[in-house]
């Protein structure tokens, strides 16, 4: 009978419980650590890249290099000037520190697998992939001039970074 | 006496930690969607260049400043967009045109040497080499496979696209000249996929598309660059 009844009596709705909210956060919040990565270079130049349909993914990113090409940003303009210029890790350097730099890469790469397999981190090191971000307006004879120097340092798999167009 | 209870601790303001590292790690990370095109590039060897390939197989492709784009032997200025069928047109040369690129039938017998090569050399590999002698092999035994499947289609092309730039030329010009050469490729190889497989290139598994890419190869080469 009391069943039956109903809005008579005043049912006290209730409340949701957030006992698991917390749970829930921190569930999305490993999910982002792990599915991103963190800006870990600040940008010297500025780089937009141009579009292209026929592209492919980068597999492994732990043995990846970059390299920037673009015109300085405002607040570096007065040291650089406003030509093109290259970017190493997180300042702008000139042609001939390439060398150096692929070097060190390299020899961080094999230092990160030095104490699981040195074999392994020699055969990474060696497949290290070259990823240049360009910017579109850059002049091509810049670019081939830091393509022969990646020549000349014997790092011949490169990737030039583009924005993905359908 | 009384038991006395353990206060609880209050977990009220668990999520609001949580929540405020969620939306640290969202500004500070980006996501992993980085797209590019892969390039090999040509190693430096000392010694005398490469021979000379024979004129009718090369297809000229020319960049220059303000997104100007030259095409073919007689340099003819094209559109950006007709590059792939372009592209199409010289490789698979149905025509037969003297000046465009050769096409020379496959035979069983051939890949089948090939074959048996790759296996003996497999066998007498010493232990570092094991792995890429078995590339090796797979890769010829997949080629005999698509001779199979794709029979007269299969043709041998002797064609090299000699890509040129100007030192002037845009970067952005290059690389949508890139894409649009890729571009040309895809079509070919989309086109005997459903030609023969009756599938389109979406629908194709890992194998046929690594086939079809035997069919078609990408064959560009990039000269140094020209005043």
């Amino acid at each position: 009978m009391s069943k039956f009844d109903g809005g008579k009596k005043k049912r006290l709705e209730p409340g949701i419980s957030t006992a698991s909210l917390p749970d829930i956060v921190f569930m999305l919040l490993f999910f982002f650590m792990v599915a991103t990565k963190s800006k870990d270079n600040e940008a010297s130049v500025i780089v937009k890249l141009p579009n292209a349909s026929e592209t492919g993914k980068l597999e492994d990113k732990t043995q990846t290099a970059y390299i920037q090409l673009g015109i300085p940003v405002k607040s570096l303009q007065k040291v650089y000037g406003d030509k093109t210029s290259l970017q190493l890790n997180d300042a702008i350097k000139s042609k001939k520190d390439i060398r150096m730099f692929l070097d060190e890469k390299r020899a961080s790469i094999k230092a990160s697998y030095s104490s699981v397999d040195p074999q392994i981190g020699v055969s990474k090191a060696k497949k290290m992939v070259v990823c240049l971000k360009v910017d579109k307006k850059t002049k091509l004879g810049i670019v081939n001039e830091v393509k022969e120097e990646l020549r000349d340092a014997s790092a011949l798999k490169i990737n030039y970074i583009v924005n993905e167009s359908k | 006496m009384p038991k006395r209870q353990a206060p609880e601790v209050n977990a009220g303001s668990m999520a609001d930690i949580a929540f405020l590292l969620l939306i640290f790690f969202l500004v500070t990370s980006e996501m992993s969607k980085e797209s590019g095109m892969f390039q090999l590039l040509p190693e430096k060897v000392e010694g005398p260049p490469p021979e000379p390939v024979n004129k009718r197989n090369v297809i000229e492709v020319f960049a220059r400043s303000k997104g100007e784009i030259r095409f073919g032997s007689d340099l003819k200025e094209v559109k950006m967009s007709d590059i792939p069928n372009l592209l199409k047109e010289r490789v698979l040369n149905l025509s037969n045109r003297k000046d465009w690129p050769e096409n020379r039938l496959i035979t069983t017998e051939e890949l089948q040497i090939i074959v048996e090569k790759n296996r003996k050399n497999l066998e007498d590999a010493p232990e570092e080499k094991i792995r890429s002698e078995q590339r090796k092999l797979k890769k010829s035994q997949l080629r005999l496979k698509a001779l199979e499947i794709f029979g007269d289609e299969f043709k041998k092309s002797s064609h090299v696209v000699n890509m040129q730039a100007t030192q002037d030329a845009e970067y952005e010009t290059y690389i949508q000249l890139k894409d649009e050469l890729k571009k040309g490729y895809q079509l070919l190889r989309n086109d005997l996929a459903i030609k023969v497989l009756k599938r389109d290139w979406d629908d194709l598994t890992l194998q046929e598309k690594e086939m079809l890419k035997m069919v078609y190869k990408e064959n560009i080469s990039e000269a140094p660059v020209v005043q």
